[in-house]
């Protein structure tokens, strides 16, 4: 239902043009956002709605009623200023009573509303206090208290928030939905800081020069920037401009981009979030490749319940040392046999998590999730596969559950990765048993698998990594190592037994590969043509690990975060079609890293690309291990980039 | 600070303290002459409050006194009214920088030119001299003080506290008296203030203005001073400067005080 329907709303300040026929609904009981830079007119639309500024053209309604005939003093509006506008002469309980008094209540009925009101903003204490005697975060409290005592049609809130230092300003921000939800009055809020916007309103009107760019909600907002001007202003974005052509968009100096479906001929922008950008390292070195690519992919795959498996461990054994050591190796079999289910299905929730790692992961892990099922069939048949269905199904997207689906399966796994990882998993029980030896022991086959691998699979992956697991592995022993560090070090062993498993089984592999390639087609819908494709390089893959291991096609997939809505589907689909729809065979896209940096849990790229004003920007969830100076291709699929009119 | 005083430069302290001395020996003097129980003010003969009872017992200076603070009490309540008045009238309404300036003016004017003027004017409308036109005389320049101070004042203010109090379903007139006003009061007393001690020791508007059977204390002691500096007058001045001094820290408090309230 329409509250406030603004009509062709135009207000200019001499040569000015502050609003330039604004037409807006804002809906009654909705939390809406008016967004845009300094200057945007947003303010004067605030002070038209309060009556504090007339319009020289259009109409203002509410609930059908002309506004702009209505005495400021008489609407029924409030409006929390940016500066508060706390009256300083009076306490706080006065000023929130001001309002009262000018309407002529029962004294009786003010003091109560009062009372209650101060209670929702919890300032009951404050009530004598003058307004200098208090903090930031409770002036704002009173102004808004002040203002929702009055139980207005509409609240209005100018830059709400901008006076406050940051960790307030987010305790706060909660604050203002929790009372907008108890209240239940309309809530229009104007602020120039986007995460404030995003984070608060239901529906977001970005504005600029006057105008209203797009009314949406934050995520559409996001997504689906209709106009350049949002598209650079929410969020970050890679822009390019170019020609719609039948396979994309065709950029001068660079070439033709994967886009959506647009209108041939138009010139358009193609808008491309950092989060989407997948980054492929140009020709590394074989073996390095391979290592990161599956390190990383483990990394992202198992990090979390390496953790989970380290608690248990710990609550099961008291040995400390012991612990550890056991603690790696049983993430690891967990790691492993987790894989090994999950790939039988066809995702774990870690990829979920980590679509990157999919791809990367999928060509090893799926060889190896082959192999288990294989082999499931073949010993443990009825166990395994029920294993296999059961993360699968609760394992929607979030890792803690994972984590948990992966617990259940932890003691079966054992005997899974007994089964299959042989000379490992095997050596591991063994060691819990034998005391003293096995810190090191244990030590050692974490850190060994590496070696172990050299030797025996042709993935020898992590010949490097070994030596760094050792320091690594020494340091968690003694304690210095968090768990994040801890989980690395566990991924990295888990690499190891992958490899090695991966070698081993190659042969059933492959004969596997069809039959599991078709029940995920099955599986997916959407994506069921991919998925095919997918099967296919799989099996043109998988003899790839055997021989190299290190093709140049094992890419190492640097970027790609979750997605706000798509998760599942890229989790599920993701995978494989990104894994064949291998940036470099679509984007023309070359860059240089020129720097990386870690904040808010993201790398985040900054990238220099031939033939492209300005940098490409790419973030990925983790760390990013990619350094500076690293040539890479850069690519996206098509459907997650936006086209954008120009 | 203890740091900036040891550097400063030694020789610049001389011309400071000289210049104190400068400012406040001769009203030392006075002070100190006054408690002198010698008329001549050339030799010191021993404490004494003789001068002070004289004064008080002098006719002339009392009926003086009492038309001064008759004058000094009601030009400061009209300059404060109309001066506040036409402080927030110029802040709100008025965008003519010339009209900012002429409104103090008074202040700035030589005395002089003031006092002839009005006196031209009180002439041309046939308005008779006395205690009044000294009172409208002092107020018009006391209104320029007052008009200055609570400008410097509202420019400061911030005026979303009025569009508050519109916006909480206050009318203008509330909202002036409600808001406005309280959130203006220090720089009203100060104005408040200024326009009395300024109205109290004026003399040349008041010369002017003033009818001769009617005359404000600075014209009475200017009339005995004619016949030399008597010890009575020097107790006068003693006393006229401990009221100064005592209105003066008494705004400062007060100023301090309300500030502290925004």
């Amino acid at each position: 239902m329409t509250l406030i329907s603004i009509d062709g709303v135009s207000r200019r300040f001499g040569d000015v043009t502050a609003l330039d026929s604004v037409s807006l609904e804002i809906r009654q009981g909705e939390f809406f956002a008016l967004l845009g830079p300094s200057g945007c007119g947003k303010t004067t639309l605030l002070r038209i709605l309060a009556g504090f500024e007339q319009p020289d053209d259009g109409a203002v309604s509410l609930d059908g009623e002309d506004l702009l005939k209505i005495a400021p003093h008489r609407r029924p509006i409030n409006l929390m200023f940016q500066s508060y506008a706390l009256f300083p002469h009076m306490t706080v309980e006065r000023n929130i009573a001001y309002g009262l008094e000018r309407e002529k209540l029962p004294k009786k009925e003010i003091r109560e509303r009062v009372a209650e009101v101060l209670e929702t903003v919890g300032l009951s204490t404050q009530a004598r206090r003058k307004p200098h005697q208090l903090s930031g975060g409770q002036r704002q409290r009173v102004a808004l208290a002040r203002a929702i005592v009055k139980r207005p049609r509409l609240l209005l809130l100018d830059e709400p928030l901008s006076a406050l230092d940051k960790k307030v300003r987010a305790e706060m921000q909660l604050e203002l939905k929790r009372l907008q939800h108890e209240v239940g009055i309309t809530f229009v809020v104007v602020t120039h800081d986007q995460e404030e916007a995003m984070s608060l309103a239901d529906r977001i009107a970005v504005m600029q020069g006057g105008k209203v760019e797009q009314v949406d909600a934050p995520i559409e907002l996001y997504d689906r920037p209709r106009t350049p001007f949002v598209a650079g202003f929410i969020g970050a974005n890679n822009i390019f401009s170019g020609k719609v052509t039948e396979g994309g968009v065709h950029v001068d100096g660079i070439g033709l981009l994967p886009a959506p479906k647009g209108v041939d001929g138009d010139t358009a922008l193609l808008a491309v979030r950092p989060e989407k950008v997948r980054l492929t390292q140009i020709a590394p070195k074989a073996e390095e490749a391979v290592e990161a690519v599956e390190a990383k992919a483990d990394a992202e795959a198992t990090s979390e319940s390496a953790d989970e498996s380290k608690d248990e461990a710990t609550a099961d054994n008291t040995d400390e040392a012991k612990d550890e050591a056991k603690d790696e190796s049983e993430a690891k079999d967990e790691a492993t046999s987790e894989e090994a289910a999950d790939a039988a299905e066809a995702k774990t929730d870690a990829e979920a998590t980590s679509e990157s790692a999919a791809e990367t992961k999928d060509e090893a892990t799926s060889e190896e999730a082959a192999e288990s099922t294989a082999e499931a069939e073949v010993k443990e048949g009825p166990v395994k596969t029920d294993e296999g269905a059961e993360p699968k199904a609760p394992e929607p997207v979030v890792p803690a559950d994972e984590a948990e689906s992966a617990e259940p399966s932890d003691e079966v796994q054992a005997d899974e990765s007994k089964g299959e990882a042989d000379a490992e998993a095997d050596s591991e029980p063994v060691a819990a048993d034998s005391d003293e030896a096995e810190p090191q022991g244990d030590a050692v086959s974490e850190a060994e698998p590496k070696p172990e691998t050299e030797g025996e699979a042709p993935a020898e992956a992590e010949a490097d990594g070994g030596t760094d697991l050792r320091v690594v592995v020494k340091d968690a022993m003694s304690g210095e190592l968090d768990a994040e560090a801890m989980a690395e070090v566990v991924s990295k062993a888990v690499a190891g037994v992958v490899a090695k498993v991966v070698a081993e089984v190659v042969a059933e592999v492959i004969a596997d590969n069809d039959a599991k390639a078709r029940a995920k087609t099955e599986e997916k819908d959407e994506t069921a043509p991919e998925a095919e494709v997918a099967a296919e390089t799989e099996t043109t893959r998988e003899p790839a690990p055997e021989t190299s291991d290190a093709p140049e096609t094992a890419p190492e997939t640097v970027a790609e975060a979750v997605p706000v809505q798509k998760q599942e589907v890229v989790a599920e689909s993701g995978d494989e079609d990104k894994a064949d729809a291998e940036p470099e065979a679509e984007s023309p896209l070359r860059g240089t890293v020129v720097d990386v940096s870690f904040y808010g849990g993201t790398s985040h790229i900054v990238l220099r690309v031939e033939g492209h004003e300005g940098h490409v920007l790419a973030a990925t969830q983790g760390s990013a291990r990619v350094e500076p100076g690293t040539e890479v291709a850069i690519g996206w699929d098509a459907a997650d980039a936006v086209l954008i009119p120009a | 600070m203890r740091r900036n005083r040891k550097q400063g430069n030694g020789w610049l302290r001389l011309p400071f303290w000289l210049t104190y001395v400068f400012l406040y020996v001769p009203i030392g003097v006075v002070v100190l002459m006054s408690f002198n129980r010698n008329k001549s003010p050339y030799a010191w003969g021993g404490f004494s409050l003789r001068w002070y009872g004289q004064l008080f017992g002098n006719e002339k200076i009392r009926e003086g006194l009492i038309n001064t603070l008759i004058v000094a009490f009601g030009a400061t309540v009209l300059s404060t009214v109309l001066g506040t008045l036409l402080a927030v009238g110029l802040a709100r309404y008025n965008k003519s920088r010339l009209l900012d300036a002429l409104s103090t003016m008074p202040a700035i004017l030589p005395d002089l030119v003031l006092a002839i003027g009005l006196l031209i004017f009180y002439a041309a409308v046939k308005m008779t001299l006395g205690l009044h036109s000294v009172l409208i005389a002092h107020t018009v320049f006391g209104m320029a003080f007052v008009t200055a101070v609570v400008r410097a004042r509202l420019n400061h203010a911030d005026t979303s506290m009025e569009e508050a109090s519109r916006d909480l379903g206050a009318t203008p007139v509330t909202t002036f008296m409600r808001i406005t006003l309280p959130t203006l009061a220090p720089g009203i007393l100060a104005g408040a203030l200024l326009a009395f001690t300024l109205s109290i020791d004026e003399f040349v508007i008041a010369f002017f203005t003033a009818a001769p059977t009617q005359p404000t204390l600075p014209i009475v002691i200017y009339s005995m001073v004619r016949f030399g500096v008597t010890p009575e007058i020097n107790a006068l001045a003693t006393l006229l400067l401990a009221v100064s001094f005592t209105v003066v820290i008494a705004a400062q408090r007060m100023t301090k005080l309300t500030e502290a309230l925004s």
